[in-house]
Order: structure tokens, then C-alpha cells, then sequence
């Protein structure tokens, strides 16, 4: 009886604690995650928790949830998905793997050596199947590197190198932002950075733009932009420009604390308008202007409209821990007027993540919130209204990615 | 005259009276040495029935210098017996008196090196627990320890006092744990959990002097020059 007594807290603890979760989980209505996948996979969340990564699969009506583990331990977020089919660098090998997605998981079906163990800028040519690859080569002067991939039958084009300048004085750490295949010509967004410290870096106030010839990669000119820096970025991780209906192509500059790191210059959208070689230097949209932050991620859907993510800078304290506080906002932009709406949704963590997808009048967006919970969201653009539409019961830190698997 | 151990112990040190001297010599000079005490037949009292883990290495130690000794004073008596121009004897072991004054030696040989062993043991033990490495002029360096490895890139440099926890690092360095590690930034006194299989990036932050530690799987987290510029330094594209 005194035992009991004893335990009697510790027991009614369990018990609150067990209400209390079974209210939250009823409330995030928490799907249940098959190992097996039995139905046609429609959406792909890719998790991490504590390093180790998993897909979750889920069917066209959100209701089913299915685990595949990627091909390899080293297998990250940074990946193409594209019709059926994923592309990825073997870090352990630096070979570009082309993988089949079936009922068992990732089955790699073809490979082409590249430099670096990571895709720093990737195109598809016209909206073809023509794959266009862009690397920087690091070394004490970095180089850029450029293949040509058919992925039908998964063969190099080509492979050369482009004319990107090394460095701009003593910032020699080059990164490329955007690269955009238009009208035979390839269009690159570049910009120069150096470090200060063994863990302090800044970027060059200046955006840089190249037009080549896409036969010949001769350049055909050259524009410098100071209105912001670091245009683009690595988007195998986060998508920071889009193409609108008219064909005028939008992107976002990040010279914020986790990317370019010159933060007195703005976060802003950019215009280059259809068939034009050079930026629109009358067009911007100050984020930060309307924020009082920084952004970094754009995806544009729709009628003039895109979603920005921007960050809380009263919220972090230094990039160390930038990814792990609850700190992203969303916000839909209307690209005419420049005017920013707020989502309501929960502040999100993670510095970059490829996680909004567009069906229709729907967006979809996976969020990670202050109470641990790991949740698509559903945003309607036409009425406007918010709605949690999946919470898969899997242990997640972070949901990296969300793609629609077409 | 019974010969014991006691006598003959006794004997080395001088202490015999002239009667027990004598028997010892008369003793010494006999074909059979055997004790007239019943409990030790045989000079050799170390046995691996009762001996503990200590006194088999003791024993190991006791008959390893036995032999050097027995070699070596083998040689010594040669040389000096042969410049002599006296009849040469060709082992100690055949001349009981050699024989037992080379096992006291090797008894006082014996207690002199576990009286040095325990007196150097806690400078030894501290020397163990004290890692220090260094790289002044490689492009990178690996350090390859038991417990932990450490990549070192150039101008750089790390230690750690496994006894208090203390990790000092400067420059930039990878750590890679092979068990779990809690360890110390002394400087904030803040405490570093390390786990086995992950490898870490650690810096000291030039402002505060305070360690900066990422773990592999957090490089992902970081802004991509930051991420280039450690992969660029560890070599590891």
C-alpha cells in the first residue's frame, strides 16, 4: 500500500501526460507511418532526426504514409526529383546517381563522375530533359564547372568550364547563385565572398550577372548590380526563383546572417524580364523594408504571387544557432505591388528547406513548431484560411523536404 | 645446524655468529642445497599457486632480471677470471655462493624498481591523461588515439586533460570520438557532449575565446560558404 501511495504522483503524472499527448495527437491527428509501401506515392517528405534521414511517402489523399530509407547512410537533402526519377551525389564518391523510385525504395540505375560531393546550381533546359549542372571547383582559385546531361538516356553532352571570373580582389570564395538556360544563351548569378576568421566570412556588396552564348559559353556581357548580394543560392536545398506565366523570371537576393552575411544590404526580389539579357534594374521588391528582416527561399505560385521565408532576427543569436530556433515566417508577395501578407501559420526552424508545394489553389507547407510538432499545412490561396493536413508519427527533428513527385 | 632462510638471510647481512657462519659456508659448499625447513624446500618461494595478479608479474619481473642478472654476471666473472689468468668456471650457477648473493642482489634489484614504479606512477598516470597535439606546417594532420581522433589543419593545435575534461583547441580541428565523451570548455565551464561515430568541427570563437563545436551531421545547417570553407580545409570534397 505505501508503494502504491509512493507511485500514486509518478502514476497520475503518466496518466496527465498520456491525456495530454493523446490531446495533441488527436488534435495534429498523427498518421501512422507503414514500413511498407502499398499505395502510389504522390508526395515525398524527406526527415531527419539527429542526422539520420528518412523519406516518408504519402498518397495523393494524405491519408497514407509509408517509410523508405535512402539508398546510403551519407544520402542528404540535396537532391533532384523529377518525373519518377531522383539525382544525387555519393559524397563518398563524388558520381552523380540516377534512381528509380519503385515500391522498395531508391534503385540506382545510372552514374556520371562529377567534381565535388555536392550540385551547387542545377537547370532543366527549356523544361526538357536536358539536365544543366553548374559546380563551383574548390581550390585556392575556384573554377566553375559545367555538364550537359541527357537524362533519358543518362549521358553527359557535355562538360566544360565557364567563364566566372576566380575572384574580385581578396574575395576568392566564389558561389554561384542562379543559372537559367533562355534563348540559347545561359544566364549566371554569381557573387564573391571571403572569410575574416576561422568562422567569420562576408560577401561582396555587389550581385554579379553573366549572359554567354550556350554553344560557344563566350560571354556576351556582363551586368553588376549593387543593389543587394548574394543572388540565389544551392538549389538542391531551397528554391530562390521562379518563372511567372508571362515568362518574366523572378529571384531573391540572401545577404542575410545565413548566406551572404553582408546584412546592412536588403533582401529583395529581383526582375529579369522574358527574353531580356539583362536585370531589370527598375524592379525590386525590399523585403526587408517591409520586415525588418532578412529572407531567404522563394517560390513562386501563381498569378503574380510568391512565398518568401523570412527569418526573426530577434530570435537567433549567431548561425550556430540559426537552424534550431523557432524563427520562419511565410509570407505571400504580391509581385506587382510589392505588397507582404503574413501567414498564419507556427513559426518554423531550419535555415533552408525546399518544403512549399503548389496543387492547384493549394499550397502545401511542412513546418516544424515550437511544440515538436512536424506538420503539413494547408494554405488556401483563394480564401485564404489555414489547415493542418498531416503529422506523420515518425521521429522527426527536421522536415528538410516536401516535393510533389511528378 | 639447521640452515633456514632466516639464517641465511641473516648470513647476507653479516649478522651470523662465527659457529653459524660456518654451517652456512659448509652449507653453501654442499652438492644438495636444501632447506631444513619444511614449508620452504626450495629458495624459490614464489609459486603460482597462492601468488596473486601482482606477484605473478613480480614473479615474471623476478625471473626476467634472474636471467639478465645470471647472464651478465656470467660475464662479468668470466672477464675478471680470465685477466686473472684463473681457472675459468663456466656458469655462476654451479657456485652457490654467487648464486645466492645474485638473488639477493636481484631481490634488492626487484624492490628498488616497484619502490621507483610506485613512486613515478601518479607522473605516468597524469602523462596518460593528457592529450596534446600540434600541426604547424601540414596542409592537415590526423592524430589516431585509442578513444578519439584528431585532424588537425595547419597552424593549428589540441588538448585535452581526460582527468579533468578540459578541451582546449585552437585554430580548427575535427574531432572524432570512438566512445562517448563529456568534456569541458574551461574557459565558460560549459560542458561538451561528444558521441561516438560522429566526427566534430571545433574552433575557438576569436571574440569570446569560447569553443565553437559543430557536428558533422550540423555542417548541413550551416551557411554553404562556412560549410565550403571547413570542407575546403579538411580536404573533404
Amino acid at each position: 500500500m505505501r508503494l502504491f501511495t509512493g507511485l500514486s504522483p509518478i502514476l497520475f503524472v503518466v496518466l496527465a501526460s498520456s491525456i495530454i499527448g493523446l490531446g495533441t495527437s488527436c488534435k495534429h491527428s498523427n498518421q501512422q507511418v507503414d514500413s511498407i509501401l502499398d499505395f502510389e506515392p504522390v508526395y515525398s517528405l524527406f526527415v531527419s532526426k539527429e542526422g539520420v534521414n528518412n523519406f516518408l511517402l504519402v498518397d495523393s489523399t494524405w491519408q497514407s504514409v509509408a517509410s523508405v530509407r535512402p539508398p546510403h547512410a551519407n544520402f542528404n537533402r540535396e537532391f533532384i526529383q523529377r518525373k519518377g526519377f531522383i539525382y544525387s551525389v555519393n559524397p563518398e564518391n563524388d558520381y552523380l546517381i540516377q534512381y528509380k523510385i519503385t515500391s522498395t525504395g531508391l534503385e540506382a540505375v545510372d552514374s556520371i563522375k562529377v567534381v565535388n560531393d555536392n550540385i551547387e546550381q542545377y537547370h532543366w533546359k527549356n523544361n526538357s530533359d536536358t539536365l544543366l549542372i553548374s559546380n563551383v571547383v574548390h581550390g585556392d582559385t575556384e573554377t566553375c564547372r559545367f555538364y550537359e546531361i541527357d537524362t533519358k538516356t543518362f549521358s553527359l553532352i557535355r562538360e566544360a568550364q565557364l567563364p566566372i571570373p576566380p575572384a574580385v580582389n581578396d574575395f576568392s570564395i566564389l558561389s554561384l547563385g542562379l543559372v537559367r538556360y533562355e534563348n540559347d544563351k545561359l544566364w549566371i548569378a554569381f557573387a564573391y565572398s571571403k572569410m575574416l576568421g576561422h568562422n567569420e566570412y562576408t560577401t561582396l556588396d555587389t550581385m554579379y550577372y553573366r549572359t554567354l552564348d550556350f554553344a560557344s559559353l563566350r560571354v556576351l556581357s556582363e551586368q553588376k548590380d549593387p543593389r543587394s548580394t548574394y543572388p540565389g543560392g544551392i538549389n538542391t536545398i531551397q528554391t530562390y526563383s521562379g518563372t511567372a506565366e508571362n515568362g518574366d523570371f523572378y529571384f531573391t537576393s540572401g545577404p542575410g546572417i545565413a548566406a551572404g552575411n553582408n546584412i546592412k544590404q536588403p533582401s529583395a526580389i529581383f526582375r529579369k524580364k522574358k527574353g531580356a539579357d539583362q536585370v531589370d534594374t527598375t524592379y525590386m521588391v525590399n523585403i526587408s523594408a517591409q520586415t525588418g528582416n532578412h529572407a531567404y527561399g522563394f517560390w513562386y505560385v501563381g498569378n503574380g504571387k510568391a512565398i518568401v521565408r523570412g527569418e526573426r532576427s530577434d530570435k537567433y543569436t549567431d548561425f550556430s544557432n540559426h537552424h534550431a530556433v523557432y524563427q520562419f515566417e511565410y509570407f505571400l508577395v504580391d509581385l506587382a505591388s510589392g505588397n507582404m501578407e503574413k501567414l498564419d501559420l507556427p513559426l518554423d526552424k531550419g535555415t533552408r528547406k525546399e518544403n512549399v508545394v503548389q496543387v492547384g489553389s493549394y499550397l502545401y507547407i511542412a513546418i516544424d513548431d515550437e511544440q515538436e510538432n512536424h506538420t503539413v499545412w494547408r494554405y488556401d490561396l483563394q480564401s485564404g484560411k489555414v489547415s493542418a493536413k498531416l503529422s506523420p508519427k515518425f521521429p522527426i527533428d527536421y522536415l528538410l523536404r516536401l516535393d510533389k513527385l511528378n | 645446524m639447521k640452515i633456514t632462510k632466516e639464517l641465511l638471510e641473516r648470513y647476507a647481512l653479516g649478522q651470523c655468529t662465527k659457529l653459524e657462519a660456518t654451517a652456512v659456508n659448509l652449507w653453501l659448499e654442499s652438492p644438495s642445497l636444501s632447506l631444513d625447513d619444511d614449508d620452504d624446500d626450495e629458495l624459490e618461494v614464489y609459486t603460482a599457486d597462492d601468488a596473486t595478479e601482482d606477484s605473478l608479474i613480480e614473479l615474471e619481473l623476478w625471473q626476467e632480471i634472474s636471467a639478465h642478472m645470471q647472464e651478465s654476471a656470467t660475464k662479468s666473472h668470466t672477464a675478471e677470471r680470465s685477466e686473472n689468468n684463473l681457472v675459468f668456471r663456466p656458469t655462476k650457477s654451479n657456485d652457490p655462493t654467487i648464486k645466492f648473493a645474485a638473488l639477493i642482489a636481484i631481490a634488492a634489484s626487484l624492490m628498488i624498481i616497484l619502490g621507483m614504479g610506485w613512486w613515478f606512477y601518479p607522473t605516468t598516470a597524469d602523462k596518460e591523461h593528457f592529450f596534446n597535439a600540434s600541426n604547424s606546417d601540414k596542409a592537415v594532420m590526423l592524430w589516431e588515439e585509442d578513444s578519439f581522433e584528431f585532424t588537425l589543419s595547419k597552424n593549428s593545435s589540441a588538448s585535452i586533460n581526460l582527468q579533468s575534461g578540459n578541451m582546449a583547441v585552437s585554430g580548427d580541428v575535427l574531432f572524432s570520438p570512438k566512445k562517448d565523451f563529456k568534456l569541458y570548455d574551461k574557459h565558460n565551464n560549459t560542458s561538451l557532449d561528444f558521441r561516438q561515430g560522429e566526427v566534430y568541427f571545433i574552433s575557438t570563437d576569436p571574440d569570446t575565446s569560447e569553443l565553437v563545436v559543430y557536428s558533422k551531421s550540423q555542417l548541413e545547417y550551416l551557411p554553404p560558404i562556412l560549410r565550403k570553407h571547413i570542407r575546403k580545409q579538411f580536404h573533404l570534397t
